[in-house]
């Protein structure tokens, strides 16, 4: 609970030193977290609609598992604390300043801040950015093809046996040199990504979710409980150290966060009109959306728009999906209409895989809705096998987009199971390959840099099929496409290769390995004690619990 | 003058005469068997009256109620409200969601669901606890040790908890024990899990009365004669057990269904799209401030169908055996008494 300080002295005393920190402040109010309005202090009640996937940095490739450990472990890049665009500015995290990138875009060099520590007060050297790595990768990480092209990285993926020689690191200076085998113009916006924060090297290579590693930022995990939800403290080592040594970085204004997974979207809702909780991760129901727009837009609530594709995934590499012309008649099968409705409205239709406003995304639409000719695409591709199995979570409305899609194959003749998975776990029981009968299901996508590469190597990448947290569930393995991928991947994005990506999109979509139909927005809900202004929506990491502040 | 039952009436004609004498039970029969007709009826519904089918979608549809145009579900995701004979008997009770069902047609398909699991589910969990009764009844010793104790832990257990975990477990991966092989939805997972976690509750009394009646002069003349075990049990016990089983089974519809309502209500029991009146009410909770009817319904049909059966059983019970309640307490004393002697205690 929000902790209350003795009135008006401490109100009085507590203002005139929030307007003394705001003055010494660089930053302006809309970028930082500590926007000094309010009470410093308290402790946040927040909730999510399901725990993260994992709790270990490394590991972690959701919303809900970015948006819990973005003020925890800071990479040594990392996004700068504003809201919409200006948030996807790549800005120093550990680093003391962005990479200086030689040898033609091969060589990335960058230096540890001297003085950092881990919040159980074990010095950060650069090797722990090295082991950082290796264990991203020995954990098998979706994130890690995005780092695979560091030289002997894939070598190490195989054998998992380092030390990865591409990255050279000096403990006593603080420099870290990564070698790549080739140009890569996302690698600056990759190393602002936490699965290669730093930890300390003897971390146990194992999910951590339980028991999460020690902390770079102003707050550490101090307690998990898998399922039901886990606790912030500030980090000691935050004032003492690291706050000195990235005195950009927010430190966050309250003391201390509790969280809690709450499943009924609905009483969270409750929860935070009536000051039980003081923020939801998600975002309110469908059911309620409009009533909590109209009430409290503005005040408590405010929309946020993202840079994400909701999309349904069929496997490219099993019948009956194997067979083009089966997914391209399940693509003019889809209402992304329907969808719209089924989102409540919180769903813009498209087509394709790239969502507006990322880089490269021009409007195509190459499956309009037309059930019959689906229905005769289905005749004349006389699919060997009908028996199908949809796979979505439990998480409303993505659970009506499972059964919308559900019986939308049922309608072009398909013998379908139908499995709805709790939300806590949906991705990792999709993403493993022994799981049986992935056949088609839903999922989505939200940016985790502005650069279209994030939306095609991590997703629809052949090197990307993963044995456990595969993000490819299309299984798309075209070479042709590979090698698009990892050719635009290797350049510097600007306006030629943006245009190269918009080909892409439409080359990919007309392989139709999905059924893409929206792009989402999502929401800042807040009780009436939270200074809805000071809340910072980041375009990677969702919500910073730095910005977070008691009126 | 009332007239004494006569000595040619079988006990099941007097049976059946006390039975229309409660005319709470008859009158609760009779609800019952309306609320059989009307999840009969749901074909008849949902091709004549409806149009539709339980899982088919209408979200982006139209319907022309009263001369007007209106969306089944409008683009802020509101579904349709309950239209009755407005739109021909289309959405009478409204849509169910947001994917635009109808909530009648469903409510009807729901029925015949948690219908087919209760009696299913009850009808398997009797069967089994008449053979686990009799044989631990009968034999004793050692043969009713292992029973009693195994329906003790399965009693002592939390019924509910382990079988919601069984059925998320089993709703993912499904059932294969090799000689059968069961889908993630299949209709059996919920029978399965709620009849063998039920077994006690009919399995323990069944065992007193075996151990009460297997000392009667009847019993030791067919052992006597020779009979074996087999043909004692069920020939000559069974018969004796027939009201019990009668009245439990009834009661156990009961429980069972809701027992499937709280598994589907959790996302354990019968899986979408298909509907139960419990999955019927876990769509319903999302949308109680705008259509609460969607909640209710369902809700209203598990309260109706649990409360007639139980006062149905409950007349059962008064009507088949009116020294019910001396001869359970007889049995449960007798099985006591056998536990203290022979390790078979409960």
């Amino acid at each position: 609970m929000k902790k209350l300080g003795a009135p008006i002295a401490v109100l009085v005393l507590a203002a005139v030193a929030a307007l003394g920190l705001a003055s010494c402040g660089g930053g302006s109010d809309s970028t930082s977290g500590d926007s000094g309005g309010g009470q410093k202090g308290g402790t946040l009640n927040g909730t999510y609609g399901s725990f993260p996937d994992y709790l270990d940095p490394a590991i972690s490739y959701t919303a809900e598992g970015w948006t819990a450990m973005a003020d925890v472990y800071i990479p040594l890049l990392t996004y700068k604390h504003a809201n919409g665009e200006e948030g996807s500015e790549v800005v120093p995290g550990l680093a003391e300043d962005l990479p200086k990138i030689t040898n033609g875009g091969k060589t990335y060099t960058l230096k540890l801040r001297p003085g950092l520590k881990y919040s159980d007060g074990t010095p950060v050297k650069a090797s722990d950015f090295r082991f950082a790595v290796e264990r991203m990768i020995q954990l098998n990480s979706g994130g890690s093809p995005f780092y695979l092209t560091i030289e002997g990285a894939e070598d190490f993926a195989k054998t998992k046996k380092g030390p990865i020689p591409g990255i050279k690191t000096n403990d006593k200076t603080g420099e870290i040199v990564v070698n790549l085998e080739g140009p890569r113009g996302t690698f600056t916006n990759e190393l602002g990504l936490m699965f290669v924060a730093p930890l300390p090297p003897d971390t146990p290579v194992e999910d951590l979710s339980a028991n999460p590693p020690p902390a770079t930022g102003p707050y550490m995990i101090t307690k998990s409980q898998p399922g039901k939800g886990w606790e912030y403290e500030r980090n000691p080592y935050w004032a003492k150290a690291n706050g000195k040594a990235m005195p950009d970085y927010p430190e966050g204004v309250i003391d201390s966060a509790k969280m809690t997974v709450i499943r009924n979207p609905e009483s969270q809702v409750d929860d935070i009109e009536q000051g039980t909780y003081q923020w939801m991760q998600n975002p309110p129901p469908s059911s309620r959306y409009a009533e909590v727009k109209e009430k409290y837009e503005g005040t408590q609530y405010r929309p946020e728009s993202t840079v994400s594709t909701y999309y349904f995934w069929m496997n490219t590499q099993k019948p009956p999906f194997d067979d083009l012309k089966v997914r391209q008649a399940v693509n003019h099968a889809i209402d992304a209409k329907a969808l719209e409705r089924i989102y409540a409205g919180q769903i813009t239709a498209t087509q394709q895989i790239l969502p507006p406003g990322m880089p490269g995304y021009e409007k195509f639409e190459l499956y309009p809705y037309d059930l019959d000719k689906a229905k005769q695409m289905i005749k004349e591709a006389n699919p060997s096998d009908m028996d199908i199995t949809v796979w979505t979570d439990t998480e409303s409305p993505n659970n009506e987009g499972g059964e919308y899609l559900n019986e939308v194959l049922k309608d072009l003749g398909f013998n379908t199971t139908f499995k709805i998975l709790n939300a806590d776990n949906y991705f990792t029981v999709i993403g493993n390959a022994t799981t049986p009968d992935l056949d088609a299901g839903w999922s989505d996508w939200f940016q985790d840099y502005p650069h279209p590469n994030d939306f095609f190597q991590p997703l629809l990448a052949g090197e990307s099929i993963l044995p456990t947290n595969n993000g490819n569930f299309a299984k798309l393995d075209d070479p042709a496409i590979n090698q698009k991928i990892n050719e635009l991947g290797a350049e510097q994005l600007g306006p030629e290769q943006e245009e190269a990506y918009k080909e892409l999109d439409k080359e990919i979509m007309e392989l139709a390995p999905w059924a893409p139909y929206g792009t989402r927005t999502l929401s800042t809900f807040v009780s009436d004690e939270i200074d809805l202004d000071s809340v910072i929506f980041n375009p990677t990491f969702g919500h910073y619990l730095t910005s977070f502040e008691f009126k | 003058m009332p007239t004494e039952p006569s000595a040619e009436r079988g006990p099941w004609s007097l049976a059946l005469r006390r039975f229309l004498r409660n005319r709470l039970a008859v009158a609760f029969l009779g609800v019952f068997l309306l609320i059989v007709v009307f999840v009969l009826a749901a074909p008849l519904w949902a091709d004549h009256v409806a149009h539709t089918g339980p899982n088919e979608e209408h979200t982006v549809e139209q319907i022309t109620v009263d001369g007007e145009q209106k969306d089944v579900v409008t683009p802020e995701g509101k579904p349709i409200g309950p239209q009755w004979f407005g739109a021909d008997g289309k959405f009478f009770l409204g849509a169910d969601s947001r994917l635009g069902r109808d909530e009648m047609v469903r409510l009807m398909y729901g029925g015949r669901t948690s219908l087919l699991v209760g009696i299913t589910a009850a009808l398997l969990a009797t069967i089994l606890a008449i053979v686990l009764g009799l044989l631990a009844g009968y034999f004793r010793g050692w043969v009713d040790s292992l029973i009693a104790r195994t329906l003790d832990t399965i009693w002592s257990l939390p019924v509910f908890l382990i079988g919601l975990s069984f059925g998320i477990a089993l709703a993912v991966g499904g059932l294969d024990l090799g000689f059968v092989e069961l889908s993630g939805g299949s209709l059996w997972i919920p029978i399965l899990i709620i009849s063998i976690f039920t077994v006690p509750y009919i399995a323990r009394p069944i065992r007193g009365e075996v151990l009460a009646l297997s000392e009667k002069e009847f019993v030791e003349a067919a052992i006597a004669q020779g009979a074996s075990p087999g043909r004692v049990m069920f020939t000559e016990i069974l018969p004796n057990l027939a009201s019990t089983v009668i009245v439990f089974f009834t009661l156990m519809i009961a429980n069972s269904m809701l027992f499937e309502a709280g598994l589907s209500f959790l996302g354990a029991g019968v899986q979408p799209p298909n509907s139960s009146w419990g999955t019927m009410i876990t769509v319903g909770v999302e949308l109680l401030r705008i259509q609460p009817l969607l909640a209710i319904l369902p809700g209203a049909m598990i309260m109706l169908t649990v409360l007639a059966l139980n006062i149905v059983g409950d007349g059962l019970r008064d009507a088949l055996d009116p020294r019910g309640k001396a001869r359970m307490d007889a049995a449960l004393q007798f099985e006591a008494q056998a536990g203290a002697g022979g390790g078979a205690a409960i």
